[in-house]
């Protein structure tokens, strides 16, 4: 094994250890439903108006090991801009029992690693 | 001996810039609410011309945020901020004693959120429906504030003028970071430049002198009169 895949799989075990920082996330995209583990964040940040610069908001990613969507047969995060399509949903809970539900607009892929950063925006169902 | 520069009244009353400040929120409060109820008696939707108002806020923003109670954002209405940012003297309009006649700048800050949100076929834009409440919004704000019935902003003698000076869009996108925030929210800036008349206070009069005037006149109209002093030493 390789350099390079030792580390492919060190991501995916540290990013699905529960007993760790892995967390459980539901995708959802066409229909269909995932389970799966990885890194998640939902954290209150700030930006500047005038700057851009980080001042005052919320942001929330997942970050996603290559192998962990193999093994479990999920497509793999894109950020669906077509409003015609259907979008690439993610939802978590905070850990004090709250559940969110959010769509993917931007994704990082490693490609070396097999890890994909998705970048997430507040989604609402309206069922 | 007492100071001479020391004034002798209390400064108690509220400055022009702040009075009109004030008188801008109202206008757009109560434009608001008189739109609303003019769409009810038309048989239309009022919710498209709610809007909730504040006064010199630096995160009015957060009104969009989530309650504690939910994990949806609170409330969907533009929100508009009034806030006060200067003004400029007009020296050949104003005097150093009594009148100074100034031209104030004051931001109305409209913002708009919008939520991604699923629809029978695919879903709608977060960012462009963001983008567009914010521009309905000051597209309401600068036809209420530029209604000829608010031509003086309802302080004629204070306001002489006033006019909308720019429209801008402000941008809240994050710079130099890998995230972007969950909700979507987008401000337009509406600037409106207002030539007004601001007092100072003034030095408190004191009698100095009496004099009584009576003015004496014969039967034929001759003017006879008379002059009597009161003298103090």
């Amino acid at each position: 094994m390789s350099l390079r895949q030792r580390a492919q799989r060190d991501i995916a075990r540290i990013t699905t250890n529960k007993s760790h920082f892995g967390w459980p996330v539901v995708i959802s995209y066409k229909g269909k439903e995932y389970q799966a583990d990885c890194f998640s964040n939902n954290i209150g940040q700030t930006f500047d108006s005038d700057t851009g610069t980080v001042v005052s908001g919320q942001t929330a990613t997942a970050s996603i090991s290559v192998i962990e969507l193999q093994n479990k047969n999920i497509p793999e995060p894109v950020a669906v801009y077509n409003e015609n399509r259907d979008p690439y949903l993610v939802s978590f809970n905070d850990g004090l029992g709250r559940d969110f539900l959010f769509k993917v607009v931007d994704t990082y892929p490693d490609r070396t690693l097999g890890l994909i950063v998705c970048i997430l925006e507040r989604f609402k169902d309206g069922a | 001996m007492a100071l001479k520069y020391l004034i002798d009244n209390l400064i108690q009353k509220n400055d022009n810039f702040e009075l009109i400040r004030d008188q801008i929120a109202l206008i757009l409060s109560a434009n608001s609410e008189n739109q609303m109820t003019l769409a009810t008696n038309a048989g239309l939707d009022p919710e498209p011309y709610r809007l909730n108002v504040f006064l010199e806020r630096t995160n009015p923003w957060r009104y969009f945020d989530v309650d504690e109670q939910s994990t949806e954002p609170g409330d969907y209405a533009p929100l508009i901020n009034v806030s006060f940012d200067s003004f400029e003297n007009d020296p050949s309009s104003s005097d150093g004693t009594d009148q100074q006649t100034n031209t104030a700048i004051f931001y109305i800050d409209c913002f708009g959120t919008g939520l991604s949100e699923k629809k029978s076929t695919g879903f709608t834009s977060g960012d462009k429906a963001s983008i567009l409440e914010a521009q309905r919004a000051v597209k309401l704000v600068r036809n209420i504030l530029m209604a000829a019935t608010n031509r003086y902003l309802g302080m004629q003698g204070i306001v002489a003028l006033r006019e909308v000076t720019e429209v801008v869009k402000v941008s809240l996108a994050v710079k130099g970071t890998e995230t972007v925030p969950i909700d979507h929210v987008s401000v337009y800036r509406l600037g409106l430049k207002v030539r007004y008349v601001e007092q100072s206070p003034q030095v408190t009069p004191v009698i100095s002198e009496g004099a009584l005037i009576q003015v004496k006149h014969t039967e034929t109209g001759r003017v006879i009169g008379s002059l009597d002093f009161d003298y103090t030493k």
